[in-house]
């Protein structure tokens, strides 16, 4: 189980879609975080999978973005990828667009739908 | 490096050389080179023919090559100059050309390459002076691209991640006119692979790049430009 609210939301805001297989976002609940690997102009957070995940597995593999995390905090826009192996959700990208990036979650931020034809939904977490 | 305009107006670039160290970060035995360039566009070759006072090897100060990552400066003789306007007006621009094109002792060749490509350079008799010079830009974004390699998943690009990252450059800047300020999406399939560019423009320049395997069926606000199929 992911335990970073701050990644719980990148997840469930870029998992959210008609234009995905509903069997990925299903797939959150039974991933934990393997391992981070920090860049200095981004991280890449890579995922371990309880083995009820295979359930929702889906058929293809995608490449999903569309997100921008916005975090005063730290000064910080960055954007967002993830990626899927075998039919799994396998690693998510942050990359900031300018600056560095931190290495402890933001603990303020918001993050936000981009991509046309989104729900335009997004998550403030400002206090 | 340090660039600016002197006082007699010529645009100046200021650097440092030296025999590389080990890891080809830095110089052992520093000194302190000034460079003076006609460069005024973003486009061409532009050789600078004049005598500099007091400076009689600057027969030929500067020849560059732009947009993308080579810049070169020959001086001591006509000659050299004229054979490495050849070489970089052929387009063929390499630098193991450029080495074959000068003798061993013929000339002081300084040549503005990325670090990773430099320090692989056949030198015969050290005739290249390597340099820590480039095009600030690119280093700039070369950089930034680290990330995207962070984790092998560009290793179908190439072994050579120096060459790959300027690849990746290049392909950017060549599509700069249709570039927007924000995301950019430049897609395409490379060595088989559908790959995608991401280039962050500000003011015009681009300002950090990513590169990721896949493309994204979600399209955002910024262009989304195709290159089609290209092996690298």
């Amino acid at each position: 189980m992911i335990k970073s609210q701050y990644i719980l939301d990148i997840l469930s805001l870029i998992l959210d879609g008609n234009d995905i297989d509903s069997k990925l976002k299903k797939q959150i609940k039974f991933i934990s975080e393997k391992n981070r690997q920090h860049t200095g102009a981004g991280v890449f957070i890579y995922f371990d999978h309880d083995k009820d995940i295979f359930k929702c597995k889906v058929n293809q593999d995608i490449v999903l973005n569309g997100l921008k995390i916005y975090s005063k905090e730290y000064d910080l826009e960055a954007e967002v990828n993830l990626f899927t192996k075998d039919g799994l959700l396998d690693y998510l990208e942050i990359l900031a667009i300018a600056g560095s990036y931190p290495i402890e979650d933001p603990k303020k931020y918001i993050v936000k739908q981009i991509w046309l034809n989104s729900p335009n939904r997004e998550i403030v977490r400002e206090n | 490096m340090s660039r600016h305009t002197d006082l007699n107006g010529d645009d100046v670039i200021e650097y440092k050389t030296g025999t590389w160290n080990e890891d080809h970060t830095g110089f052992i035995g520093e000194t302190t080179k000034i460079v003076y360039t006609t460069y005024k566009s973003a486009a061409g070759i532009n050789i600078d023919n004049s005598t500099r006072a007091g400076e009689p090897n600057y027969s030929f100060k500067n020849t560059r090559y732009t947009p993308n990552s080579y810049q070169m400066g020959v001086y001591k003789s006509m000659d050299q100059a004229s054979k490495a306007a050849a070489i970089l007006l052929a387009g063929a621009v390499s630098l193991p050309s450029l080495a074959e094109a000068f003798p061993a002792t013929a000339a002081n060749v300084f040549i503005y390459g990325p670090i990773e490509e430099l320090a692989g350079l056949p030198n015969p008799e050290g005739m290249i002076e390597k340099t820590m010079v480039k095009d600030a830009a690119n280093s700039y974004l070369s950089k930034k691209l680290e990330h995207a390699f962070a984790n092998g998943r560009l290793n179908y690009l190439g072994s050579n991640v120096g060459a790959v990252k300027q690849k990746a450059i290049s392909l950017a800047n060549s599509y700069k006119p249709l570039l927007k300020n924000g995301d950019n999406t430049i897609i395409g399939n490379i060595n088989g692979q559908a790959t995608s560019i991401k280039a962050f423009v500000k003011d015009g320049e681009i300002s950090n790049m990513n590169i990721y395997p896949g493309v994204s069926n979600r399209a955002t606000d910024g262009p989304v430009i195709n290159f089609g199929n290209q092996t690298w």
